[in-house]
């Protein structure tokens, strides 16, 4: 069947077109076996480019220190973090549609999960490299591991960032594992329709000799929903964490208890985002538009609706907690968010986190491909702006006034900001290239129990 | 290594203050305590024979520090000193607490001399044309000049000296003058700092100093005289007035009209914002009042007085008034200070009420200075003299005449037509540009000398290192050609003493060494009869009129002087008291004043004397006086060495002209297109209402104290808390005593090795202070109120920074020190984020690498030198406490309370700081403590800081 | 000696009735399916370790996790830090949890490979190209037949049961 034209999404079906296993395993597998067009190449340059500048700031910050960035004192962490929040945030919907959708039964999940959760997985490694750039001494990074030193001294306990350290790495190990379990079936059929012989051996490895026996399959649905059980409390605990490196603290604008619940959502809501950042380029380029049908995208419209409500109940507790508690520092500090020279950073949060995704209400606007990424894209604008907000606008102005002072970025900070979105890019469209982007068992699964229906 | 007494060349004679008989025992856990700072770069062989290291001398142990007495002079008058050496090497100067001119203080510019010392831009041998001589060559060469001018009796000889006390200077130039009786002699000192000399001698015919016992006054009026900061008694006058800003019966007031603020200007009660032509008018105003409020029991001519004319503004009015009844009301215990003014009038005035009202709080000594007069006018003299083609030689000590010059006077092409011109230089200047023989100038840590203090006292100078490279002391060299073979500094010494002293002299002198002065050479006071009619008639003189609009104000620089201190680091990067700019200088407007002008903070101005200009940016500074331009001297100074290095800030020389050097002159701006980015330390100006530094009424009290109670720790906290069992240390900063003078942010950095960042990474506000004196402006920008703030780590003890590390870098100690782990910090900087104080400076850059390898020499080897990535902080000055904790502990003692002296708390003239141990209950700090003014900062935190401040006690003058 | 007789069907149903009768029958099968097939299991019952050895490895990882950080922090080098107690069970639930994840998680993927013999690089079966299509589109029944030669009856069977084509693999 033909791709229909892109802009809209019309159809409410999960499936399109008269569809058969075979159909079904060609048409997802085409793309791990068609040679890469010239649309692969137009993105993988940019994206090399932009990987290189984002070593070579990598380089530049390690060889001669954090002083390349723009951090100060106060404003003691910067760029390094809002990055790190703002990539694991995106790195959280991934894990979320593929396994909470999965516990609820989600049928529309079932296209999009494979790269949901491969945008995770890379979101989570951009994210992982920021915090250990950031350290004055990254060659130590392994001071906050627990292992038995020279110096018979243990990471601290009772520190937010030895509870990051452990969240976040086991966050990227369970993903990985779950991604790669859910890919084992896939792999399996790559192999067994592999037409180069190189090919046969490497997804024969890859998929570790999967038979789709009874026995096998009962085997893969019991630690796939365990997995997918796990992964669900993990998704919330890590963003939680996170926001630990902020509550715990005593720094007005941080030291908060709607943290928690807060960074969550924000979290979903950059996921979602960006699943659909991503999503609506890929069926169109990969001819997929079949399975990820115009359902699914308003669907995660819908989703990002219900999140922009979340955040925005963050904002507004924040405020009245604020006005409510009245003590004078947390005061001076929400003031100079709202109404200091930074302001328009603050503004521009509400627009895009709040705002922006009323649109969603409208059938027609979710129904427009075009609209639905530069709204997402705006709605990732926005949370970083959030990011920012949180960290550099409570710090650059505390508790003692002579140590106030502004913060400005350096290009440094900018290589790798943008560096780190290349880094992103690249590996994502080498998992377009050499993986299959859609769960074809899945759909194979998904197409039988629809026909079953129907019947 | 070798040790100092071989290092100086002369074992005999160096006496160290304190040699303990030294164990084999002590000596290995010192060696273990403090750890050995092996430096053998630092040690070049002396002249004389020296023996290997083989048997170690009698009190010279490796990485034990020996403390010598010494002597630092400024404009010629000294500050009594300690130094501390290690293996040789000095790396602290401290104050010598015999001293009447330190009392165991020092100020910043003392703290600061020491990385002068070793400066890697010093000279470092004789130049000669464009090449460079060896010493013998020179010593010839000036042996064949002296031959060349004996003829004709020097009649083509000039000298043009800096100002000095020193006795052996003085015989010297005696000898000089005997074998070359028609040279001549100039004395030049940029500023005229002469004019109370004057003063005196047109009351009395004699020249007279003035000293004030600010310990017995209660009413101080301090007139266009920032004695906070300037002045070779600003230690000993800081510390009598705040002895007296404690207690609430017993304080003093402080009334203060000046241009800029100063210090005093922040200390003061009562403050009238002048301009440089209205002072000479409150002065004579301000006597006028006291001699009508006294009646007949004042000379008729004082009475007589005319007003002053054109006649003051309202507010200058009252407040001269309220200052004549207060004054008058403590008539015997009001002392009136015009010390560092350069105007013959104000000071006259100041001479003629302290001799009214002062009683036994004022004395008058004999000038110390071999020139008293010296002041610009020596230079003119000298210009003229080589217009008129009579100098064949110029022997130059001064400092850098060509920078330092009137601008209209011309001397760079002066200097450049005298055939042979010899500069004694420290650093190649301006001035050596010019210079045919260019000599090193030994610096004081590594000279033979005496000089002496404002009220006479002697101090011997003893080096504690050869001189580093081939360098000349001003005595050395002038006895190049006072006698025909130049003797060495020590030589001469000893030659004039060993008549003076007697009989007993080797002991005499060795005594003198050790306590660093010479007992009972002090001066007597001196009580003259006032000829009140030459003092009417003076002050009955009309004034000049002011000048119309803008009236400019040169003034010298709190930091870096007239440019002295122009390449000294620690103080570049040290934030001015009241302008918080490090590595510049700016163009101080009013606010008002820069409003009405259209000018803002860093808009660039083109500052025009007379035709002469500058371009300078500006910085509107609340408290300055409405329509006076204030611009700080010593900056824009080109040093040869440093050329590619970035000359910080504008030349205000530029438009000092000899009219702008002598009385009030118009200054005016014109507005520049483009904008100025300033090295502020800090920016933010106001404390937004927050109770940081929290001042108490005097009469107000003891109710207004209750305000202070909610800023005690009295917050319940949800788990238990650790119990201190042994030492407790802790820290008390009075605020009432802090006169923000800086000098603890010096010797902060001097002690602890904190590295300079330079200009560019202060204004990415990379600076690493420990220890910061923060400076906040409240009310009106015309009469500002100005609070000081010193700021380091609390040590708190439930401390934010510390849970929130997560490898444990930075921990407690069980006697509550919040110690800094460096070898395990990773640089996080979490530990910054939360702390509520922001005092913790982390090394974004290798900032220590960047440190010349002579100045390392003066690292101090009992602290950790920092690397980069990592977090650091006051630590309390550990070094010292373990230190001590060693003494003690061979001893078998307990820490005694006084025993351990953080940095700051040594050098602070004020002792405004304390330091020691809540377990001793009547310790100082524990009786600080439970003080009523103290109260914790931010202390609802529940950081439980274990440093307390006190509150500021003001004591706010009546009917103003 | 003996051989598998592989039946591949266009669709489920068919496959697991077949399965039902054959088993009915005493015959040794196995089912190959693109994708999980509920009715196979009910035809092939059969038990998974997994959830028990994931629910250990979560158990395991809380405990390792608490007594770890109380060792570390409170008994084998406790440091003064911020004031706060060496035993602060708040600040030691978040890393409990991970662990527990974390464990639970590595302890599920152990068990499901080595319960489905993962990796395996070879198949008794893998020769035959009916076979190699189970994961593509064909659902193999795979039935043992203990004699030498391969019986027409048990393909005519298979034939009439559905099967599309019939693939016998003998043992090698």
């Amino acid at each position: 069947m033909e791709p229909q034209a892109t802009g809209t999404a019309k159809s409410d079906a999960l499936i399109e077109g008269e569809q058969s296993n075979l159909s079904l395993h060609q048409s997802l597998l085409r793309p791990v076996w068609q040679p890469p067009g010239i649309r692969f190449w137009a993105l993988m340059g940019p994206a090399t480019v932009l990987t290189g500048i984002y070593f070579y700031s990598a380089f530049l910050t390690v060889t001669r220190g954090i002083g390349e960035w723009g951090n100060h004192i106060p404003v003691a962490w910067a760029f390094g973090i809002v990055n790190f929040v703002w990539w694991i945030g995106i790195g959280h919907a991934g894990t979320l549609i593929s396994a909470i959708l999965l516990l609820f039964l989600q049928k529309w999940r079932t296209s999009i999960n494979r790269i949901a959760e491969a945008m995770t997985i890379f979101a989570v490694m951009c994210a992982g490299t920021f915090p250990l750039l950031h350290l004055g001494r990254p060659w130590y990074f392994y001071w906050l591991l627990p292992y038995p030193d020279t110096m018979h001294v243990w990471p601290q306990f009772k520190s937010p960032l030895t509870w990051d350290v452990f969240a976040v790495s086991t966050y990227l190990i369970v993903s990985i594992i779950f991604w790669y379990v859910g890919m084992v079936p896939d792999l399996a059929a790559l192999r067994d329709s592999s037409p180069k012989k190189y090919q046969r051996a490497l997804y024969g490895a890859l998929s570790l000799g999967w038979r789709g026996s009874t026995h096998n399959w009962r085997q893969y649905q019991s630690v796939y929903l365990l997995l997918a059980g796990l992964a669900t409390p993990l998704v919330l605990s890590v963003h939680t964490i996170v926001s630990f490196d902020f509550a715990v603290s005593i720094l007005p604008g941080w030291h908060e208890t709607v943290f928690p619940p807060y960074f969550v959502a924000g979290a979903l809501h950059s996921g979602f985002a960006m699943v659909l950042m991503l999503v609506i380029p890929v069926r169109w380029a990969l001819r997929l538009e079949h399975v990820i049908t115009g359902r699914h995208l308003s669907a995660l419209a819908k989703l990002a609706i219900a999140t922009s409500w979340l955040v925005g109940y963050g904002y507004a507790m924040e405020h009245f907690i604020n006005r409510y508690g009245g003590d004078q520092y947390d005061v001076h500090e929400y003031a100079a968010r709202v109404t200091g020279h930074y302001a328009w950073i603050w503004a521009l949060m509400i627009t895009c986190n709040v705002l922006v995704p009323q649109f969603f209400w409208s059938k027609k606007l979710r129904h427009n491909t075009w609209f639905l990424w530069f709204a997402a894209l705006l709605i990732n604008v926005g949370m970083w702006c959030e990011r920012f907000v949180i960290v550099v606008l409570s710090l650059y102005q505390d508790f003692i006034p002579s140590h106030w002072r502004d913060y400005a970025p350096r290009l440094v900070d900018l290589g790798l900001f943008f560096g780190s979105m290349g880094l992103f890019t690249l590996l994502f469209l080498l998992f377009l290239r050499y993986l299959p982007p859609v769960p074809v068992s899945d759909m194979k699964e998904l197409h039988h129990e629809l026909k079953k229906e129907a019947a | 290594m070798v040790s100092p007494t071989k290092t100086c060349g002369c074992e005999s004679e160096l006496v160290p203050l304190r040699v303990g008989p030294l164990s084999r025992r002590r000596f290995l856990q010192i060696l273990g305590a403090a750890g050995v700072a092996g430096l053998p770069g630092c040690y070049r062989p002396p002249p004389d024979p020296v023996a290997p290291y083989a048997r170690m001398p009698e009190g010279v142990t490796p990485g034990n520090a020996q403390h010598y007495a010494s002597a630092l002079a400024f404009d010629g008058v000294t500050t009594g000193v300690v130094v501390t050496a290690y293996e040789g090497r000095p790396t602290k100067i401290e104050g010598n607490t015999l001293h009447p001119a330190s009392l165991g203080a020092t100020g910043a510019w003392e703290q600061a001399a020491l990385i002068d010392l070793y400066d890697p831009a010093r000279l470092t041998s004789v130049g000669l044309g464009r090449g460079g001589i060896g010493r013998a060559e020179f010593l010839e060469h000036m042996r064949a000049l002296a031959k060349r001018h004996e003829p004709d009796g020097g009649a083509g000889l000039h000298l043009l000296l800096a100002p000095s006390s020193s006795p052996s200077v003085g015989a010297t130039l005696e000898r000089l003058r005997a074998r070359f009786p028609k040279s001549t002699s100039h004395t030049y000192r940029p500023l005229d700092r002469s004019a109370g000399l004057r003063a005196a001698r047109t009351a009395t015919g004699k020249l007279l100093a003035t000293r004030a016992h600010l310990d017995r006054a209660d009413v101080v009026v301090a007139l266009d005289s920032d004695f906070m900061s300037f002045g070779p008694e600003r230690l000993r006058l800081s510390h009598e007035w705040a002895d007296r800003r404690t207690v609430a019966k017993s304080m003093n007031r402080l009334y203060v009209a000046e241009t800029q603020v100063s210090l005093m200007g922040a200390m003061a009660d009562a403050r009238l914002p002048a301009k440089p032509s209205e002072l000479p008018r409150i002065a004579s105003e301000l006597l006028r009042a006291v001699a009508g409020a006294l009646g007949a029991s004042t000379p008729a001519e004082l009475r007589a007085l005319p007003a002053a004319n054109p006649p003051l503004p309202e507010f200058a009015r009252a407040f001269v008034q309220a200052s004549a009844r207060d004054l008058v009301a403590h008539r015997g215990r009001a002392v009136v200070l015009a010390n560092e003014s350069a105007d013959e009038t104000v000071q006259l005035a100041a001479f003629a009420l302290n001799q009214l009202l002062a009683g036994a709080a004022v004395e008058l000594l004999p000038p110390v200075e071999l020139e008293p007069l010296a002041g610009p006018g020596a230079l003119t003299d000298l210009v003229e003299a080589i217009g008129r083609g009579e100098v064949k030689t110029l022997l130059c000590t001064a400092f850098d005449p060509v920078y330092t010059g009137p601008a209209d006077l011309g001397v760079r092409d002066a200097l450049a037509k005298v055939p042979e011109l010899i500069q004694l230089a420290h650093l190649a200047d301006e001035t050596t540009a010019v210079a045919g023989v260019r000599v090193p100038r030994s610096h004081p840590l590594e000279s033979w000398g005496d000089v002496r203090a404002f009220d006479g006292t002697v101090s011997l100078v003893q080096p504690l290192i050869a001189p580093l490279y081939d360098s000349f002391t001003e005595l050395e060299l002038l006895s190049t050609l006072a006698d025909d073979v130049g003797h060495t500094g020590y030589a001469l010494l000893r030659g004039l003493w060993q008549p003076k002293l007697g009989a007993e002299f080797e002991s005499r002198w060795r005594v003198a060494l050790q306590d660093g002065l010479l007992a009972g050479s002090a001066n007597a006071p001196v009580a003259p009869n006032v000829d009140w009619a030459a003092v009417a008639g003076a002050l009955s003189r009309p004034l000049p009129p002011p000048p119309e609009g803008l009236e400019l104000h040169l003034a010298e620089d709190r930091k870096i002087r007239t440019g002295e201190f122009t390449h000294n680091p620690w103080l570049q990067e040290c934030p001015d008291a009241l302008t918080q700019l490090a590595w510049d200088n700016a163009l101080l407007l009013n606010p008002k004043t820069a409003n009405s002008l259209g000018l803002e903070l860093a808009s660039m101005v083109e500052l025009s004397v007379d035709g002469k200009k500058v371009v300078a940016p500006v910085m509107p500074m609340p408290g300055q006086a409405e329509g006076a331009v204030t611009v700080h001297l010593g900056y824009g100074h080109t040093i040869a060495a440093n050329a590619n290095e970035r000359v910080v800030g504008f030349n205000a020389f530029q438009v000092r002209t000899r009219r702008a050097a002598s009385g009030p002159v118009a200054a005016t701006l014109r507005k520049l297109e483009g904008g100025y980015r300033f090295g502020l330390i800090q920016i933010e100006g106001s404390d937004q209402g927050r109770p940081i530094s929290v001042e108490v009424e005097a009469s107000e009290l003891p109710e207004k104290l209750a305000d202070l109670a909610h800023l005690r720790q009295e917050h319940p906290v949800i788990f238990p808390r650790y119990a201190y069992p042994g030492y407790r240390w802790a820290m008390a900063i009075d605020l009432s005593r802090c006169i923000g003078c800086q000098a603890c942010v010096v010797a902060c950095r001097a002690e602890n090795n904190v590295p300079i960042v330079g200009r560019d990474e202060v204004m990415r506000g990379r600076e690493m202070h420990w220890l910061r004196v923060d400076r906040y402006f409240a009310g009106d920008v015309s009469a500002p109120h100005v609070r000081f703030h010193p700021l380091m780590c609390q040590h708190c003890e439930d401390a934010p920074c510390e849970y929130v590390c997560p490898v444990n870098a930075t921990v407690h100690s069980d006697e509550g020190l919040n110690e800094m782990v460096y070898n395990r910090c990773i640089g996080t900087r979490y530990c910054s984020n939360n702390c509520p104080y922001k005092v913790r400076r982390f090394n974004f850059h290798a900032y220590a690498d960047q440190t010349p390898s002579t100045e390392q020499l003066a690292y101090n080897p009992e602290v950790t030198v920092r690397s980069r990535g990592v977090m650091e902080k006051c630590s309390y000055c550990v070094q010292r406490i373990e230190r001590v904790r060693i003494d003690r502990e061979i001893a078998g003692e307990m820490i005694r309370d006084g025993d351990i002296q953080t940095a700051c708390q040594q050098v602070c003239p004020t002792e405004a700081i304390k330091f020691g141990s809540l377990s001793d209950a009547e310790g100082v700090v524990s009786t600080l403590h439970a003080d009523v003014r103290r109260y914790d900062l931010l202390g609802e935190l529940n950081t439980f800081p274990r440093t307390a401040y006190l509150a500021r006690l003001t004591n706010r003058a009546k009917g103003l | 000696m003996g051989a598998w007789v592989l039946a591949g069907f266009p669709e489920e149903k068919p496959m697991v009735e077949a399965a039902g009768k054959l088993r009915g029958e005493g015959y040794t099968l196995e089912l190959f399916t693109p994708f999980p097939s509920p009715d196979g299991y009910e035809v092939l019952p059969g038990p998974s370790m997994v959830p028990l050895f994931t629910l250990c490895g979560g158990v395991a990882g809380v405990c390792i996790g608490f007594f770890f950080q109380w060792w570390a922090n409170a008994f084998n080098f406790p440091i003064i830090v911020g004031g706060r107690p060496f035993f602060s069970i708040p600040t030691y639930v978040p890393i409990c949890f991970e662990c527990m994840v974390l464990l639970a998680s590595f302890s599920g993927l152990y068990c499901f490979f080595i319960a489905c013999r993962l990796p395996k690089l070879d198949h008794p079966l893998a020769g035959s190209e009916l076979f190699a299509r189970h994961t593509i589109d064909r659902f193999v029944l795979a039935v043992r037949w203990e004699r030498e030669t391969p019986s027409d009856p048990l393909e005519q069977r298979l034939h009439a049961l559905g099967a599309a084509e019939l693939d016998p693999v003998r043992d090698s």
